[in-house]
């Protein structure tokens, strides 16, 4: 399959990046939209890239979404284009999520979890009425809604982080064990994905997934094409301090902070292997940004393709090769687009085989 | 200072860079400040046990700037600074090595650096503290549910 | 061992230079056999490269400790025994020692890169040792007149590259120039004229 050259097109290539440009500023009435606005305003959208790009750089994810006019493939894609420009120059020591500092923490399987369930700031009991007033916001509103808000809220004496819901049910023994082998976790940004792949190759694939691949697999299994049936232990969001050595010291020290979402789904119970106790499956589900549609169904897949990868497949979302390979969105997104780039070659071949086919197939009617 | 050294960097990064790098810059005026370690900027991977097993995985990649340096007073005295960020910027992560270095090892300016950590440790109280009053805000009461039970019992 | 120190100018640690020494590579590599000069006059030939390609992906091997501690710390790099490094430096004047890398048939690449310190290298066939090159890249052949190298790293050299696609390619490197001596190049030695 080759590709028309370049030249031909040179001319309009460049006008292409010009047109782009121009529809980008077309209403020069508007004032060019600062990162921060994209940061803050359109924070869930920050968020969706900077986990499918795979890089935790915020303030990139939205130069990236300005520049890309808010395409969040094309976004991720840049995001992943940098990151491939910088030098690699530490793995973390393992963090401890548990030492999250939440914004957000509910569990659908307790109401009394250690702690206590605070909803954050979450739309997940709002009505989905349109709210024209926000149509033309008055700047004067706008600006006192944050101090507003801080004025009129208490502080509760509330700790630092809260423990892990899991914890109490492990303690009680209805949790499958621990892993005993500790393998080396598998890095997907060095080495491809060969099948059968450990456990944290597909949790790092999924990770950096894109939102909607993910979710429409996940949904798959709910639906009946699987049966996690999940519950979810725990879901919180939050920012997570990264720990890392200290140049001079060697003591750990909090480096900067990440903001993640972690959940946790507790699945059908099976029965114990070899006479062991039966216990609840678990499935694990955890991205960069504020993303919780994605955490829930990273869950759901993550117990899914454990069932898959033990028993064999019964249905797509527990084939890994099904899974893996579909969900990344650069991936899939780049092989989609390379159908808009010249097959002129390939396409000449198969008109001329299908006239030859015609012609034979006419010869032969007129001879019978 | 009440804030221990590993605290400062943190600290620190609350504060607008260029503050960072013009105190850095006016403490070391007098002093030779020697790269251990040329100031880097890239990326790191961000190791993670998941919660169901605890196994290790990659959530993904993180920025990483990083610096080491070595102060030497006219005096001859040596002192040793570093920094670790999640950052982009070598040049910020050197600055705060720097600094590390003047409050480490108590050198002339050393109050100056202290009162841009402490300035830095309350803006991050304060988001600490944002933070709590947003958890606060939405805590469930599930004591209220079981009173309106209890009203329905009778 | 050579007298001669290795000597490094604080500009190699730009990239702006690294570029430069790394072209260079490039070129001594498509030629081997051409002696090319280090972008950097104010640092050693082998301590240029080194710092040009190396990082904390990759490995370096100094088993005569030619590298002092400070150097280490900003080559940034990982530290490794001879048998499994991706890069060796050693003192050329010195008989081999060593059984480097050679790769593997799923990966020859991972055969290693041996930097040997020479105190001279003149494109021509007089002196201590001529080499006389042949092979891809060299049209008929090329002669390199070195000082400093030990001969015994020819026939060394010539079991390690004897099964390709496996071997190791070698940089000879005196102050200033370094020449590039791939796998796939053929060698005959020369003695004085």
């Amino acid at each position: 399959m080759s590709y028309v050259a370049i030249k031909g097109g040179k001319a309009a290539i460049d006008g292409a990046a010009a047109a782009t440009d121009y529809m980008r500023c077309k209403n020069a009435m508007d004032e060019p939209i600062k990162l921060t606005v994209i940061e803050d305003q359109l924070r869930l959208l920050t968020s969706r890239v900077v986990s499918e790009g795979g890089l935790y750089h915020p303030k990139l994810a939205a130069l990236a979404l300005k520049q890309f006019q808010g395409d969040t493939l094309e976004a991720a894609f840049a995001l992943r284009a940098y990151r491939s420009t910088k030098p690699r120059l530490l793995e973390t020591p393992l963090q401890d999520t548990s030492k999250m500092n939440c914004i957000r923490r509910i569990s659908s399987a307790f109401k009394d979890i250690p702690g206590g369930q605070m909803l954050g700031a979450t739309f997940d009991y709002a009505l989905r009425l349109l709210r024209l007033d926000l149509a033309n916001e008055d700047p004067a509103a706008f600006r006192v809604v944050a101090k507003n808000f801080l004025r009129n809220t208490p502080e509760a004496d509330l700790p630092d982080s809260f423990p892990k819901v899991l914890d109490a049910l492990r303690a009680e023994g209805l949790l499958p064990p621990l892993g005993l082998m500790q393998d080396p976790a598998f890095d997907i940004t060095r080495d491809p994905l060969v099948f059968p792949v450990p456990r944290s190759a597909a949790l790092a694939t999924m990770a950096r997934a894109e939102t909607g691949s993910l979710l429409a697999m996940a949904y798959s299994n709910m639906r009946g094409y699987g049966d996690v049936h999940p519950t979810v232990a725990e879901l919180r969001v939050g920012y997570l301090p990264v720990m890392l050595p200290h140049p001079v010291t060697g003591e750990l020290m909090e480096a900067g902070e990440v903001l993640m979402t972690e959940c946790e789904v507790v699945a059908m119970y099976e029965s114990g292997i070899a006479g062991d106790m039966p216990v609840f499956t678990l499935g694990y589900g955890a991205c960069f940004g504020h993303n919780e549609v994605k955490a829930i169904s990273m869950a759901i897949i993550d117990r899914a393709l454990q069932k898959g990868m033990r028993d064999g497949p019964d249905n797509p979302s527990e084939d890994p090769e099904f899974v893996l390979l579909h969900v990344d969105g650069v991936d899939s997104m780049g092989f989609a687009s390379h159908y808009k780039m010249p097959h002129y070659v390939t396409f000449q071949s198969d008109m001329d085989r299908l006239r030859t086919t015609q012609g034979k197939v006419r010869k032969s009617g007129e001879t019978a | 200072m009440n804030i221990p050294r590993n605290d400062w960097p943190r600290a620190l990064c609350q504060l607008d860079a260029a503050e960072i790098k013009a105190v850095a810059a006016t403490l070391s005026g007098d002093i030779e400040v020697r790269d251990v370690v040329l100031p880097q900027a890239g990326l790191g991977l961000l190791s993670l046990t998941d919660g169901a097993f605890h196994e290790p995985f990659y959530l993904g990649e993180i920025p990483v700037a990083r610096a080491e340096v070595i102060l030497k007073t006219a005096e001859g005295h040596e002192v040793q600074g570093g920094c670790v960020l999640v950052d982009d910027r070598a040049q910020l992560a050197r600055s705060i090595a720097i600094l590390d270095a003047v409050l480490s090892g108590k050198l002339p300016g050393c109050n100056i650096a202290e009162n841009l950590v402490e300035k830095g440790e309350l803006l991050r109280m304060q988001k600490i503290s944002e933070r709590r009053q947003m958890l606060a805000a939405t805590r469930v009461d599930f004591s209220l549910l079981e009173q309106e039970d209890d009203e329905d019992a009778e | 061992m050579l007298n001669e120190t290795i000597n490094c100018s604080p500009a190699i640690w730009q990239p702006m230079l690294q570029q430069q020494v790394f072209r260079g590579l490039l070129d001594s590599f498509s030629y081997p056999g051409r002696i090319t000069p280090c972008a950097d006059h104010e640092t050693s030939a082998c301590l240029a490269i080194l710092i040009a390609l190396v990082d904390g992906e990759t490995t370096l091997a100094d088993p005569q400790q030619l590298l002092s501690s400070a150097l280490w710390a900003r080559l940034e790099t990982r530290p490794c025994v001879s048998e499994k490094a991706a890069f060796i430096l050693l003192d050329g004047a010195q008989a081999p020692d060593l059984n480097p890398c050679i790769g593997t048939l799923d990966a020859p690449e991972k055969g290693a890169t041996l930097l040997l310190r020479v105190s001279s290298l003149r494109p021509d066939s007089t002196g201590n040792l001529s080499l006389h090159l042949s092979g891809p890249g060299i049209e008929s052949t090329t002669s390199i007149r070195v000082d400093g190298l030990h001969p015994a790293w020819i026939t060394a050299r010539k079991e390690w590259v004897s099964a390709f696609p496996l071997g190791v390619d070698l940089l000879l490197c005196d102050q200033h120039h370094f020449v590039a001596i791939p796998r796939t190049t053929q060698i005959t030695m020369g003695g004085a004229a």
